[in-house]
């Protein structure tokens, strides 16, 4: 007979494990859902389609230029925030965390009504400079930019934190100036935390749906990212159904190769 | 003349009021002895610009770093990174990205030398802490004493004007302590370099320091050179810290000769330290619980230090009674109540005191 293996220090009380296990499934058993539906066989065929290859070659587009614009602007707003004092910490993380609580759809909605063509900015922009953003590529990316930015900022701030400012006191009694401190001390110590925050950031970004949808429109080849393109090909317009299916297995993978490579990645540990 | 750093310093926070006023001299250590909350760390942060004073200006040579609410009409405070003021703390606080060897190239390479030149001084630095052979190891693969070498390794290869020490010895075990205070003193000595260092630790500035000054609840209560400072304490914090016998005098074939002749023999703080020359200043230490107390003279076969002595006065101590006898310097005894009875002790009787050499360490001065 074979006894149990005993493990000491269970603290989680039996009760909880039923809810918890419910919580499981309910993230993993629509996936398995998605698995089950695919029909294999025509997989290959409508991932390798050229509406799929375009939406898909437009998501990794946007997505790699929305989280370039995202760390331009995101790394020195963390500094900031991280460096701040606490008052203005605290408004800072407000209109920062907004974005990531508000409806994708309102931000898409608030920024037609910026950039839009009688916009509060964008009708000085079509008027001296005949420059019209929505509907445009460029829309695509300002709207994955400001659904994912706080991605960006929140975990790169959390990282500074945690650093700390005594290696940069350090730095600079050995006579580094802020921009060298910055450089060579600062970015290096919040790197793990850093290179997170830009994968969450460009996941977000590959997956925006409600803002571009509003703000950038639904046009094949310039603004059909592979959200978009999910969407359409499941309500039945130019592709068929099997292809959403087979888009959103292919978007899955994508999320889970990302996943794979942050965990893989680990700065000053021996593999 | 005026000393080659001088500063003047006024903070209060809240109850606490930091007023102090003092100068070192191009070269000197000028050790800052005080207990906890006498406003060391306060002090230090003016002199390194990390805090403005309410009130004082630092001068190191001809520059005026800080001069804050002097009748000058604008205040001024340069930056720390531009003080050439450099600061070594209890924690190494070692780059931890950083390889041994770029740690200490960092300040070399901030102040504009090229990689080459601070990687060659980062490696000749390397042996003088010696730790050649740690040089592409990261901090973590390093102890927290070799952590420290390097520290003190970058602090210097920075080249300050003056170094700021920072309890560097605290955080340290027994065993560690005493190689990186000898260390300290030797890289101190052969760079010349001007020192202020704070501690608690009575040890470091017997080690370490030209000059003491005491600072108790934010201000300076005794100051002046060491020896003196700590054989007659003018105040009771400056009694306690120098609740141990310390005995100044000169190296006589690896034992210490006191000003008045005695001669205590010992062990080096510093295991494998390599023969004190005769003449070197050497000081010798020991717990004033280790003195045996005999009226005649003791016959014993064991190596120890004995000499005849006067009581000058018994003084009720926390550990039962303390003897201060003759001498130059004086020596403090504790004794119980009961051994004091047994023996018959009053002032002015005459005692036979010895301590053993294993009880009494050794330090380079």
């Amino acid at each position: 007979m074979r006894t149990a293996r005993l493990r000491p220090g269970g603290t989680v009380p039996r009760t909880l494990l039923l809810p918890a296990t419910l919580g499981v499934g309910l993230l993993v058993l629509p996936l398995l859902a998605l698995l089950v539906r695919a029909d294999w066989a025509t997989v290959p065929a409508a991932i390798t389609s050229p509406a799929a290859l375009e939406a898909l070659a437009l998501s990794l587009r946007t997505g790699l230029a929305s989280t370039a614009l995202c760390l331009v602007l995101g790394v020195p707003l963390a500094l900031v925030m991280a460096r701040a004092r606490p008052r203005v910490a605290d408004v800072l993380r407000a209109v920062v965390t907004l974005p990531l609580v508000l409806p994708p759809m309102v931000g898409g909605v608030a920024l037609l009504y910026l950039l839009g063509r009688n916009g509060l900015l964008g009708r000085y922009l079509d008027v001296a400079l005949g420059v019209r953003i929505p509907f445009t590529t460029a829309a695509v990316v300002l709207a994955q930019s400001f659904v994912a930015l706080p991605f960006l900022v929140i975990s790169v701030e959390g990282a500074l934190r945690t650093a700390g400012t005594r290696y940069e006191t350090v730095a600079a009694t050995l006579g580094a100036g802020r921009g060298l401190t910055f450089r060579r001390i600062t970015l290096p110590l919040v790197l793990p935390g850093l290179v997170a925050g830009t994968v969450l950031c460009f996941a977000r970004a590959l997956g925006e749906f409600g803002a571009t949808a509003l703000f950038a429109g639904n046009a094949a080849g310039v603004t059909r990212t592979m959200p978009l393109a999910i969407y359409t090909a499941f309500n039945g317009a130019g592709v068929t159904q099997e292809s959403a299916v087979a888009l959103s297995l292919l978007l899955v993978v994508v999320a889970v190769v990302i996943l794979v490579l942050v965990r893989g990645w680990r700065p000053d540990q021996p593999r | 003349m005026t000393a080659f750093v001088e500063v003047r310093a006024l903070v209060r926070r809240g109850e606490f009021t930091l007023d102090v006023d003092l100068a070192v001299e191009r070269g000197e250590v000028l050790a800052v002895l005080g207990p906890n909350g006498s406003g060391k760390s306060t002090l230090l942060a003016v002199l390194a610009g990390l805090l403005a004073p309410d009130a004082g200006h630092v001068r190191v040579g001809k520059r005026t770093l800080t001069s804050v609410g002097t009748g000058r009409a604008t205040p001024v405070l340069v930056a720390p990174a531009e003080r050439a003021v450099g600061l070594l703390g209890q924690e190494p606080l070692l780059f931890p990205h950083l390889t041994a060897a770029e740690n200490i190239a960092f300040g070399p390479a901030a102040r504009g030398a090229g990689r080459r030149t601070a990687r060659l001084l980062a490696d000749d630095w390397l042996t003088a802490v010696g730790l050649a052979e740690t040089a592409d190891r990261r901090p973590a693969a390093l102890s927290g004493g070799q952590q420290q070498r390097v520290a003190l390794a970058r602090a210097l290869a920075a080249r300050p004007d003056v170094l700021l020490l920072d309890e560097p010895m605290a955080s340290l075990d027994v065993r560690t302590a005493p190689e990186i205070r000898d260390l300290l003193r030797a890289q101190l000595a052969a760079h010349r370099t001007t020192t202020l260092l704070v501690t608690h630790d009575v040890l470091d500035a017997v080690v370490l320091a030209d000059r003491v000054a005491v600072l108790v609840d934010g201000r300076v209560v005794d100051e002046g050179a060491t020896a003196r400072v700590l054989a007659a304490p003018r105040n009771p914090f400056t009694a306690d810290l120098a609740g141990v016998n310390l005995v100044v005098g000169t190296a006589e074939s690896g034992a210490v000769r006191a000003p008045d002749g005695r001669r205590f023999v010992g062990s080096p703080a510093v295991d494998a330290e390599p023969d004190v020359p005769d003449g070197a200043p050497l000081a010798a230490v020991f717990r004033p619980a280790a003195v045996v107390v005999q009226t005649s003279e003791p016959h014993g076969a064991s190596p120890r230090n004995v000499w005849p002595a006067r009581v000058l006065a018994l003084e009720t101590a926390p550990t039962g009674v303390r003897l201060r006898t003759t001498g130059d310097p004086e020596v403090l005894v504790d004794l119980t109540p009961a051994s004091v009875a047994a023996l018959l002790l009053v002032p002015g009787a005459k005692v036979w005191l010895s301590v053993k050499a294993t009880e009494v360490s050794l330090h380079r001065r």
